[in-house]
C-alpha cells in the first residue's frame, strides 16, 4: 500500500494578514496588467492576465455577468455566487492585499465545497479606467457598487465611481435594460448619485416598489463587510440600493 | 500650424505673433500681435452638471500665476467654412479671430477650466470642441451669435486625452487618450459611447478619419492601425521602427492616400496607404531627419513642414517650411519659407509640442507594488511553515 501524507487542511484567509487603509488613488499609474481588448481573455493564454477559463474552471460558452465593482474582502460577492449559480459574477478591487484576500478567499471555498464557488472569481484593476478592457459591449446584466469611496473633498468629486463620464461607460457595458445598484451611508453621496443618474439619459431610476421586488433587496443591504460594518458602528444606511435601468 | 486658403497659420514664438504665410506669393504674408489684454469672459464652463456648484472655482482662491512664468499659445484650430482661428492659451483661455487673406480681427476670449490638449472645429466651423489634459470634452458654439457663449461639458474620458477628430457628417467625436483607448461617441447624444477601438498597448498620440467608416490612428506602441470605427473593429496594424508622434492625411479616394508621420527623433516620413476589402499596404515614399521639432499641416493637397533649425550644416535657427513636393513615387522637400530675421529679434522662437511623449509612456517604468507584495506574502508563508516544523 502507497503511504499518503496527511492531505493539507484548507483555512479560509485571515484578514488581518491582509489589512490595508481604504482609498486608493484611481488616477495614478499603480501596476496593473489588462487585457488590450475584451476577446484578449477568451483565447487559451493571456500574457499577464488570467484568462476567464482560468478564472472560471467550469465557464463553458458562458460570460461574466455581474459585476462587483470595488468588491472589497468580497462578502457580497460571496452571496451573490450562491444566490445566481448559473450566472458568472466578477469581484474587481484595486488595492493589492484585499484583492490577493478575495482571490484567496474563493480558492479555499473552492477546495472546502468541491463543484461550488466555480462562478465567482476576482481581479485586481482599476475599474474606473479598464472597464472596457475586459467587458464587451452590452455584456452585463448587473453591476454593483457597494459603500464606494466618498471623496468627500470638491476637488476630489472627479474620482467617485458615479459620475456623468463614468455612467456612459457603465451604460456601454451594460446590455439594455441591465440594472446598477449602488448602496451608501454617505447622505451627501447619495445626493450626488441621485442628481447625476435623474440627469444621465442611459438610466431610468427604478421605483421603491420595483426595488423591493428585487432578490437582491434584502442582501445589498446586509451582506457586504462594509454593511455589516456600518451595522455594527450604528450606522445609517441611507436610500437601500439606488437602482438603475439601463435604457437604450 | 494649420492652413486657411493658400495660407499656413503658426506662431513663431507662441507669445507675441501670429504668422500668415502664403504659399503662392510671399508678398502677402501677413503677421498679427497677440492682444493679451484683450477682455477675458471669466463665465467658465461647468464640469459634469450645470446645477451643480462649480468645483473647480478652488483654483482662483490660489495666487495668479506668477510673472515667472509668461502666459503662451498652445494649441491650434482653423476653419475655411466660419473664416475662424482659435487658440488656446496656457492662462486657459480661448482666443477666437476671424479671419480672411489680409487680416485678422479678435471676437472672443472665453476662459476653460484646465490646461488644453487639444482643439478641433466641426466641418460647418460653428462648434469649436476642447479636450483637456484630465480627459474632459468641451463644446464652445462659434456661430455669430455664440461667439461668447460659455462653454459646455460634454464628456470624458478617465485619462488624459491626446488627439480628437469629428465625421465630416457630425455624427460621432473621436477621441483617443493616454490609457490606449479610443473611444466613437455619438453626437449630438454625448451620453451614448457607440463603440472603443481597442488594441493599442500605449498612448495613440494621433488618430486621423479617412472615411465614413475607417480610421488609422498612431501609437507610442509603435503601431499603425486600420479600424471600422463604427464597429470598433481593428482592421489591419503595421509596426513601425520608431515612436509616432504627429499624423496628418491627404485623402485621394476611399482608397488611397498619403500618410505624413513624425517621429520622437524628429525624423518626418513619407507613405502611400492602399486600402482594398479593409487591409491596409503602407508603400514608404521618403523621409527626412529634421534638426528640430516639427509641426505639420496639410494645404491644397499637400504636406507641409515647419522646423526652427536649419538643415544644413550652419544649424542656424529661423523658422523654415518646407512643401513636400510628390510626384509619382519621387518625393522633394522643397523649402518655402526661411526666415532667419526672427532668430535675430527678441523673439524667441520655438515649436511647442502638444504633449510630451516621453512622460507618457506607461509600460516599463512603473513600481511594481505588485510583485513587492507577493515576496513579502510568500517569505511570511515560508515563516510559518518553518516554525510549524520546528514545533
Amino acid at each position: 500500500m502507497m503511504e499518503t501524507s496527511d492531505p493539507p487542511i484548507v483555512k479560509l484567509p485571515q484578514k488581518r494578514f491582509y489589512r490595508q487603509r481604504a482609498h486608493s488613488n484611481p488616477i495614478s499609474d499603480h501596476n496593473f496588467n489588462y487585457p488590450s481588448h475584451p476577446k484578449e481573455l477568451y483565447k487559451d493564454k493571456c500574457p499577464d492576465n488570467k484568462t476567464w477559463d482560468e478564472l472560471y474552471p467550469s465557464r463553458g460558452d458562458r460570460k461574466v455577468e455581474f459585476a462587483d465593482v470595488g468588491c472589497g474582502y468580497g462578502g457580497f460577492l460571496v452571496s451573490l455566487g450562491e444566490t445566481f449559480e448559473d450566472k458568472l459574477s466578477i469581484g474587481m478591487e484595486i488595492r493589492v492585499k484585499v484583492s490577493d484576500y478575495v482571490m484567496d478567499r474563493i480558492e479555499s471555498l473552492r477546495a472546502l465545497h468541491p463543484g461550488k464557488y466555480q462562478n465567482i472569481a476576482c481581479i485586481r484593476t482599476n475599474s474606473m479606467k479598464y472597464l472596457v478592457n475586459y467587458f464587451e459591449k452590452g455584456q452585463l446584466s448587473k453591476m454593483f457598487f457597494l459603500y464606494p469611496d466618498p471623496h468627500f473633498k470638491k476637488s476630489k468629486h472627479k474620482w467617485r465611481i458615479i459620475n456623468p463620464s463614468l455612467l456612459s461607460e457603465y451604460a456601454y457595458v451594460l446590455r439594455e435594460g441591465g440594472l446598477l445598484y449602488v448602496v451608501t451611508d454617505v447622505e451627501d453621496l447619495y445626493k450626488w448619485m441621485t442628481s447625476h443618474f435623474d440627469a444621465h439619459q442611459s438610466f431610468k431610476r427604478l421605483s421603491l416598489e420595483e426595488e423591493k421586488q428585487d432578490i437582491l433587496h434584502d442582501k445589498l443591504l446586509n451582506r457586504s463587510e462594509e454593511a455589516q460594518k456600518v451595522e455594527r458602528n450604528h450606522g445609517s444606511k441611507i436610500g437601500c440600493s439606488l437602482s438603475a435601468q439601463e435604457i437604450a | 500650424m494649420e492652413s486657411f486658403k493658400n495660407f499656413l497659420i503658426f506662431s513663431p514664438d507662441y507669445q507675441k505673433l501670429i504668422a500668415f504665410v502664403s504659399t503662392e506669393d510671399q508678398t502677402q504674408n501677413f503677421t498679427i500681435e497677440v492682444d493679451w489684454n484683450y477682455p477675458i469672459n471669466n463665465i467658465k464652463p461647468k464640469l459634469f452638471l450645470e446645477n451643480q456648484e462649480n468645483a473647480d472655482n478652488d483654483d482662483e482662491g490660489k495666487k495668479q500665476n506668477g510673472s515667472e512664468e509668461k502666459i503662451s499659445l498652445n494649441n491650434i484650430a482653423v476653419t475655411e467654412e466660419n473664416n475662424l482661428l482659435a487658440y488656446t492659451a496656457t492662462d486657459k483661455t480661448l482666443f477666437l479671430w476671424q479671419i480672411d487673406e489680409k487680416s485678422a480681427k479678435i471676437v472672443s476670449r472665453r476662459s476653460f477650466l484646465r490646461t488644453s490638449s487639444c482643439i478641433r472645429f466641426s466641418k460647418c466651423g460653428k462648434i469649436l470642441f476642447l479636450t483637456d489634459k484630465t480627459g474632459d470634452v468641451f463644446e464652445y458654439l462659434c456661430d455669430e451669435e455664440n461667439f461668447n457663449t460659455r462653454g459646455r461639458w460634454i464628456f470624458g474620458h478617465i485619462s488624459q486625452i491626446l488627439d480628437l477628430a469629428v465625421t465630416i457628417d457630425l455624427k460621432y467625436l473621436i477621441t483617443s487618450d493616454r490609457d490606449e483607448k479610443i473611444r466613437v461617441t455619438n453626437y449630438p447624444k454625448v451620453h451614448e459611447i457607440n463603440s472603443y477601438c481597442m488594441g493599442h498597448k500605449e498612448f495613440v498620440s494621433a488618430i486621423a478619419i479617412i472615411s465614413d467608416s475607417h480610421l488609422i490612428s498612431i501609437s507610442g506602441d509603435k503601431c499603425i492601425k486600420l479600424w471600422n470605427f463604427i464597429d470598433g473593429k481593428e482592421l489591419q496594424s503595421h509596426s513601425f521602427q520608431f515612436v509616432p508622434v504627429l499624423l496628418k492625411v491627404i485623402s485621394h479616394s476611399h482608397q488611397t492616400g498619403l500618410l505624413c508621420v513624425s517621429s520622437i527623433e524628429n525624423t518626418v516620413y513619407i507613405f502611400k496607404y492602399l486600402i482594398i476589402d479593409d487591409t491596409m499596404t503602407l508603400d514608404t515614399l521618403a523621409e527626412k531627419q529634421f534638426k528640430s521639432d516639427v509641426e505639420l499641416a496639410v494645404l491644397n493637397n499637400e504636406f507641409y513642414i515647419e522646423y526652427i533649425r536649419d538643415n544644413d550644416d550652419s544649424l542656424k535657427s529661423g523658422i523654415f517650411i518646407d512643401r513636400v513636393k510628390i510626384e509619382d513615387k519621387t518625393v522633394n522637400f522643397q523649402k518655402i519659407f526661411d526666415n532667419i530675421a526672427l532668430s535675430e529679434t527678441d523673439i524667441s522662437i520655438k515649436i511647442v509640442k502638444p504633449f510630451d511623449v516621453s512622460l507618457l509612456f506607461k509600460h516599463g517604468r512603473m513600481f511594481d507594488n505588485v510583485k513587492e507584495y507577493n515576496d513579502r506574502k510568500k517569505a511570511r508563508i515560508e515563516n510559518k511553515m518553518k516554525s510549524k516544523k520546528a514545533k
